[in-house]
């Protein structure tokens, strides 16, 4: 028989639960009533982001959104580590509510298989709520076509951005590219080469004219590690020899990327003759990027392929051993068989993409879509880019953006320094070009090797989309490629490494029973399958 | 005869001692084997190891028919033979010499200096070693300004000289530490033994033959056993930051292999890499099996 002291317990449990319950319901109530709360949760691999209570940007996102974003920053450390935490997340069905994550293959492969598992939402009812203009909205649909799930066809990624035609033509365009020191060219009565044979003879004018600087050998021409940047020359001047397995429409109607064997010759044979002429670094065999760099701020080197940034960085360091030397990109000549500009971005991508747990409901992921609609509006991305207009951006007097003192004074111009209060982090909108012509002249762009650079190779660098590279690799393409890369790679050294040019050019005609054997058969058959079920 | 009941008491407080590092080992090193199975999948972590297809052999094909497997196999066992050939009685060597030396400073000074090497990882050494051996190195300049050479010679391009230069490496980094348990087993000798032999008339030499290498035998048994069983990664970490486009063909091995034919960075990664580990456990484990079998044969006494 129950005691007199547990009869008098339940009696006040059941008084109180219900109480309890109301109160809880009162709070949820009030709680749905406010902004709907999303954590964002964002990727960095090697750059800043806004300091804890000090992010400047953030909380006029939400006030003008009426949506409570809070940032997660998912700092990793290598792309090594980025993968495994990705992993990690996904197999313990852990994914984060609302993620910006980078747009490699394995990532987007990886997110793929964790939507077609359940774990993440479909986006495609979502992108027609993102408020873009139409040409901008075609494109963000086709970009989540091509990174749609290869088994089910469904998308569960929203991409974060795209290579805008418009905006490689302005402001990017220097973006990557061959490098060659102007003043040289001058000294010697030499213009900028437009074929093999004049920039072998500009490269040999280095090393034979100039000769030394500071006491040490001139290097007419250096690649970082791997030959890091020998494919913009392989680009210009030999029509993208094998083109890095792009594939290309052939005579009979059907779609391939079998090696061109003339083509890779020609350039296999001439970068060879570089290398056993001394006009190619004799350490490009085991030269590591702490050494390129050491060579590349040593002012000795003539020339090489590298990134707009280390552009400013190299010239800044050579010019402070002489004022006149300046590294710039030079136009892109018409070598053998290049009719037309290099297309330099041949295939829909994003900077970055978003995916959204199943875990949240869809009132969260409608808030997220509609921050993104604001982020991709003229006043988000001005915003997001530019931060709040009198704190950290005026207009000049061409009513152009322009950053303010006080921002300056405070960030020294340093993207990372802005990063850190949240201006320029937040570049999360598609479509950035839409205000790039709103956009003051900085700094950077005032630099003389940016002005000659961007002279020199503006309207020349487009993009095209080709049917064939609206479809994205399927698993044999997947499982395959990286091994027919790697085997381009090691014929690529061994060739030009070679002792002589008759075994430079034996080595190269191996290339296509190593390219079958490796698949590559499989890949375009596999390839012209998928374009004949796209169609 | 029944335990008596004390005895059996202090064997259960002994077992209860050993219960934290058996639940470590069981969680930490056994439990986990259970993911070998993803050699036989195409392993997703979204799907985990459950709902992963299985595909038996055929990640084991696909590693054994990649271009330059057969390359990359030879090179693996000729550096891992030149290691237990050169580096592995390196260190006994020193040991033993290291032992005859009687100022306890200098000891303790060559032993300390000798395994401060070991704590630099391989990224450093080799950068080190990068800078040291380049074309405008120290090394070179020192060469040509006394006129040993004619012009500057690109040492880590050439395939002849990245053998010995690995070996060099290897030894400069590990000797010191290696030699440390050879050393301390050298401590537990009875020193009657070497005042025996004194007496007898045998010098430092025959001592050290006669009485310190033997003393350690089992010791350098055991190590040699162990050794055997990592004959297929011949130090990754080395090769890896060591080696170099030019010096492919001799300095590609298995694992420096698997991982430039899987950085395309696709998913089924997870699973090559799995099965290339399995294949080279596997040989390792039967080539510790087979020596043990072998000097159990011999009537030495084995691992186990």
């Amino acid at each position: 028989m129950l005691s007199v002291r547990w009869v008098f317990v339940a009696l006040v449990l059941c008084i109180l639960s219900p109480m309890a319950f109301a109160v809880g319901q009162k709070e949820t109530a009030a709680k749905a009533s406010g902004p709907v709360a999303v954590t964002y949760t964002s990727w960095e691999e090697g750059w800043e982001g806004p300091i804890a209570g000090k992010d400047e940007v953030l909380p006029e996102v939400n006030k003008r959104t009426g949506v409570d974003v809070t940032l997660k920053r998912w700092i990793v450390t290598s792309e090594e580590d980025r993968k495994r935490q990705l992993a990690l997340w996904t197999s313990t069905d852990s994914m984060p509510e609302w993620t910006f994550v980078p747009s490699d293959p394995y990532t987007i492969d990886l997110m793929n298989q964790t939507g077609d598992a359940g774990k993440l939402w479909e986006i495609g009812s979502f992108v027609d709520q993102l408020k873009l203009d139409s040409a901008t909205q075609a494109i963000e649909k086709l970009n989540n076509k091509f990174y749609s799930s290869q088994a089910t066809g469904k998308s569960y990624v929203l991409s974060g951005g795209y290579w805008d035609p418009k905006w490689t033509q302005e402001v990017e365009s220097a973006q990557e590219a061959t490098l060659i020191r102007k003043d040289w060219l001058d000294k010697n009565g030499l213009g900028y080469p437009k074929t093999p044979d004049e920039y072998y003879a500009a490269l040999k004018s280095f090393r034979d004219n100039i000769k030394t600087v500071n006491g040490k050998p001139v290097i007419p021409l250096v690649m970082n590690e791997n030959l890091g940047g020998a494919k913009y020359l392989r680009a210009w001047f030999f029509d993208q020899a094998d083109r890095d397995g792009r594939f290309r429409k052939a005579s009979d109607g059907s779609y391939t990327n079998a090696p061109q064997i003339d083509k890779l010759e020609r350039y296999v044979v001439f970068m060879n003759r570089l290398y056993r002429e001394g006009l190619l670094d004799p350490e490009v065999g085991t030269i590591k990027d702490a050494q390129y760099q050491e060579k590349m701020t040593s002012g000795r080197v003539g020339s090489t392929g590298t990134p707009w940034w280390n552009m400013n960085s190299y010239n800044d360091a050579v010019q402070s051993l002489d004022p006149k030397a300046l590294y710039v990109y030079f136009p892109i000549p018409k070598g053998e068989g290049v009719s037309k500009p290099v297309q330099q971005w041949v295939a829909p991508g994003a900077s970055g993409a978003f995916v959204f747990s199943k875990k949240i409901p869809r009132e969260k992921v409608e808030a997220a879509i509609k921050v993104l609609s604001y982020m991709s509006s003229v006043e988000g991305l001005t915003l997001a880019l530019y931060g709040v207009q009198g704190k950290h951006w005026e207009y000049d007097k061409d009513k152009k953006l322009a950053y303010t003192k006080d921002f300056m004074d405070r960030t020294k111009g340093d993207w990372n320094a802005g990063a850190q209060i949240g201006v320029g982090y937040y570049s999360i909108g598609i479509n950035q070009s839409l205000i790039n012509s709103q956009k003051a002249l900085t700094a950077t762009d005032l630099r003389p090797d940016m002005i000659q650079s961007r002279k020199n190779l503006l309207g020349t660098i487009f993009t095209a989309f080709e049917p064939q590279d609206l479809v994205p690799p399927g698993p044999v393409e997947s499982a395959k490629s990286s091994a027919i890369t790697s085997a381009w790679n090691d014929l690529q050294f061994s060739a030009i490494l070679a002792k002589s040019e008759a075994e430079c050019r034996s080595l190269v005609k191996t290339w296509p029973a190593m390219w079958s054997k490796l698949g590559g058969d499989e890949i375009v058959k596999e390839k012209n399958e998928l374009m004949k079920k796209a169609k | 005869m029944a335990i008596p009941v004390k005895r059996n008491r202090k064997q259960v407080v002994l077992l209860l001692f050993m219960l934290p590092a058996t639940v470590f080992f069981a969680l930490f090193a056994y439990w986990p084997i259970y993911g070998m199975v993803m050699a036989f999948q195409n392993f997703s972590p979204a799907l985990g190891f459950e709902k992963s297809p299985w595909v038996g052999l055929e990640n084991f094909q696909h590693i054994f028919e990649m271009p330059n497997f057969l390359m990359a196999l030879r090179n693996t066992l000729v550096i891992s033979s030149l290691k237990i050939l050169i580096s592995f009685p390196a260190a006994i060597v020193f040991a033993l010499l290291l032992n005859e030396v009687t100022r306890p400073l200098f000891k303790k000074s060559v032993q300390t200096i000798s395994y401060l090497p070991y704590f630099v990882s391989w990224l450093i050494v080799s950068g080190l070693f990068y800078k040291l051996l380049s074309l405008e190195g120290p090394l070179n300049e020192v060469l040509v300004s006394m006129h040993l050479v004619d012009k500057p010679i690109l040492f880590l391009s050439d395939e002849g000289l990245f053998y010995p230069i690995l070996i060099f490496t290897d030894i400069w980094k590990n000797i010191g530490w290696n030699s440390i348990i050879y050393l301390a087993a050298l401590a537990g000798v009875d020193p009657e033994l070497y005042e025996a032999a004194r007496v007898d008339g045998a010098g430092r030499l025959r001592q050290m033959l006669h009485i310190s290498l033997p003393s350690i035998k089992n010791v350098i048994i055991l190590l040699f056993v162990l050794t055997l069983t990592s004959v297929l990664s011949a130090d990754f970490d080395q090769l890896y930051t060591m080696g170099n486009p030019s010096v492919r063909k001799v300095g590609e091995i298995l694992d420096t292999l698997v991982l430039k034919m899987l950085q395309g960075g696709t998913i089924r990664d997870y699973s090559y890499g799995a099965a290339m580990s399995f294949f080279k456990n596997t040989i390792g484990f039967v080539l510790f099996l087979v020596a043990n079998y072998l000097l159990n044969r011999t009537q030495e006494k084995g691992v186990i």
